[in-house]
């Protein structure tokens, strides 16, 4: 038989159905993959009686007629979701033996449809980073370079789908961390409009930014994992009740006549497969629409104020007194300060002193509310755009992976590696990275077309 | 704005964590920096009469009615706590003499 990991997830979609093998053997195959490419660490935590459990319960499923959209895919999750029975981490050492008496409703969604769960992915701690160097559990290292970081923070599940030890797999992302990967990684990677996927049991880092997504080798494999994930949930506040529509419907790979906007902020540095990319698409019948984003630049410092602001906020929980790991002390207060001392890495416990100040009055009245009011001109330069064309068009991360060694010494601080990124996050917009590292966002909700554009954006290579 | 080292303590505290006192120098100087910078951007006269954005979301906030919906979990609560819980209790160390 032929190595059944080589296979797209739409590939094997198509096989399971066709009986062509079973849950269980393509399980198998990719359990056995990770083992080889555990050298890697894409996976903090592996499943694999687990998986082999779920595998079985699907082929009798499937043997019983009940087979869901994604019956018997073996797929990865990111450390940030919460599984119920398996230890999930946020990659930091406070929650390093955490296991939730309670599932996400993504990945509960994801089982409904029949997945079968590998095992929990490495990220950057409390998925703050782009190369997964924060992480408690060591860094993944990226499969086409093993000297090179994978990107991130959902680093660990784009380089499990790009070295095929997951059929795909689960993301979030807060300021590109699903795009970011895939770049890094060249795999696709897409994060629908914030209230499609429900936040309920994923970790929260910055909850007005946090949103869920996937990743895979193709837009196909991205179209089936996400569409069961999407839809109304009660348990988050902000969950849509919009209707969800067929995104595997719309990938018709016909966008003759579509106005594909290109912001002259986006393009100042582009890749090599760039100018190709653009020819193809012409010779696919877009109109190109020159854009202006103005306050593009002002994304990364909105980023900063309020991702930490918020951030600050949501890690006020772990205090060691009610799960994860403890570090005793005298008093109360001197056990919370030993175990967010020793539970939290540098990373996170600097940006929450920071964050602190943005949350203080002084900081909130002159840094955080402006900062929002920035993020109102930012959406408004989103608005502008879209009366002139249907997506936008650009390069996702313009950069090649860098080192692990230039990670260790701030090489994610480097402006090219999130700007084109970041101001999709601030407002919520759909978008999505095709494996060839260019990107495509929609209008708000309009999920569908940034798939139905990015299939044909693959096409280029 | 200026942040010293003994702000950056202080807020150290608050998230209670602690910063060693040269890092603390450092990050007082960084951040002071940034602080500037940013708020020079942030007095933007384009900023006035514009409402802040809190969240993408265009959707009425959900509220649910203030009914238990769940609960009667103590087992489940109480699986993931630190050394010294009981079956009823978490525990942390003694606050009053």
């Amino acid at each position: 038989m032929t190595d059944l990991t080589n296979l797209t997830l739409s590939e094997t979609v198509k096989g399971l159905e066709n009986k062509e093998f079973s849950s269980v053997e393509v399980t198998k195959a990719y359990l056995d993959k990770m083992e080889q490419l555990r050298r890697l660490n894409a996976y903090i935590t592996e499943t694999p009686d687990v998986a082999l459990k779920m595998a079985a319960d699907s082929d009798k499923r499937r043997a019983e007629g009940k087979a869901g959209s994604l019956e018997g895919v073996p797929m990865a999750i990111k450390d940030m979701f919460c599984t119920k029975g398996i230890r999930t981490t946020a990659a930091s050492r406070i929650l390093s033996n955490f296991v939730p008496e309670f599932e996400a409703t993504t990945t509960q969604r994801l089982w409904n449809a029949g997945a079968v769960c590998l095992g929990k992915t490495n990220t950057d701690e409390f998925a703050m980073g782009s190369s997964t160097i924060t992480s408690y559990f060591g860094v993944t290292h990226n499969p086409h370079d093993e000297n090179r970081v994978p990107g991130g923070s959902s680093g660990g599940s784009a380089a499990a789908v790009a070295a095929h030890m997951c059929a795909g797999a689960t993301g979030t992302e807060t300021g590109g961390s699903i795009r970011h990967p895939a770049s890094f990684c060249q795999i696709t990677g897409f994060k629908p409009t914030y209230g499609r996927c429900s936040r309920y049991g994923v970790i929260a880092y910055a909850s007005s930014l946090d949103e869920p997504g996937v990743l895979g080798r193709s837009v196909e494999d991205c179209a089936r994992m996400i569409q069961p994930m999407m839809g109304f949930d009660e348990k988050d506040s902000t969950s849509s009740h919009r209707e969800v529509p067929d995104m595997l419907a719309a990938l018709d790979k016909n966008i003759k006549g579509m106005k594909l906007g290109i912001p002259k902020q986006y393009t100042e540095l582009v890749p090599d497969n760039w100018e190709p990319a653009l020819e193809f698409l012409k010779s696919e019948g877009v109109e190109f629409v020159d854009i202006d984003m103005p306050h593009t630049e002002e994304a990364g410092m909105v980023y900063y104020v309020i991702s930490q602001g918020e951030a600050t906020t949501n890690l006020a929980r772990y205090d060691g007194a009610r799960y994860g790991v403890r570090e005793e002390g005298k008093t109360l207060d001197e056990m919370y300060m030993n175990t967010r001392m020793e539970g939290f890495g540098q990373e996170v416990r600097n940006r929450m002193i920071l964050g602190t100040f943005f949350t203080s009055a002084k900081g909130y009245n002159d840094y955080f509310v402006p900062a929002q009011k920035m993020r109102t001109l930012i959406k408004q330069d989103f608005d502008k755009a879209f009366e002139k064309c249907d997506v936008l068009f650009s390069p996702a991360v313009p950069i090649k992976p860098f080192t692990i060694e230039e990670a260790k010494h701030g090489a994610a601080k480097g402006r090219f590696n999130d700007n084109y990124l970041m101001p999709s996050c601030l407002t919520g917009v759909p978008a999505g990275c095709a494996n060839n590292g260019l990107q495509v966002i929609g209008r708000m909700w309009d999920d569908a077309t940034v798939l139905k554009v990015l299939q044909v954006v693959e096409m280029s290579k | 704005m200026n942040i010293d080292k003994k702000t950056i303590q202080e807020m150290a505290f608050w998230v209670r964590v602690r910063i060693p006192d040269d890092e603390a120098e450092v990050m007082a100087k960084d951040f002071t920096e940034t602080l500037t910078w940013m708020g020079e951007r942030l007095k933007s006269p384009e900023l006035q009469n514009v409402p802040p954005m809190v969240s993408p979301f265009d959707e009425p906030i959900l509220i649910r009615k203030d009914e238990v919906t769940d609960g009667d979990k103590r087992e489940a609560v109480l699986k993931n706590a630190p050394e010294g819980a009981t079956d009823e209790f978490f525990a942390v160390p003694k606050m009053v003499e």
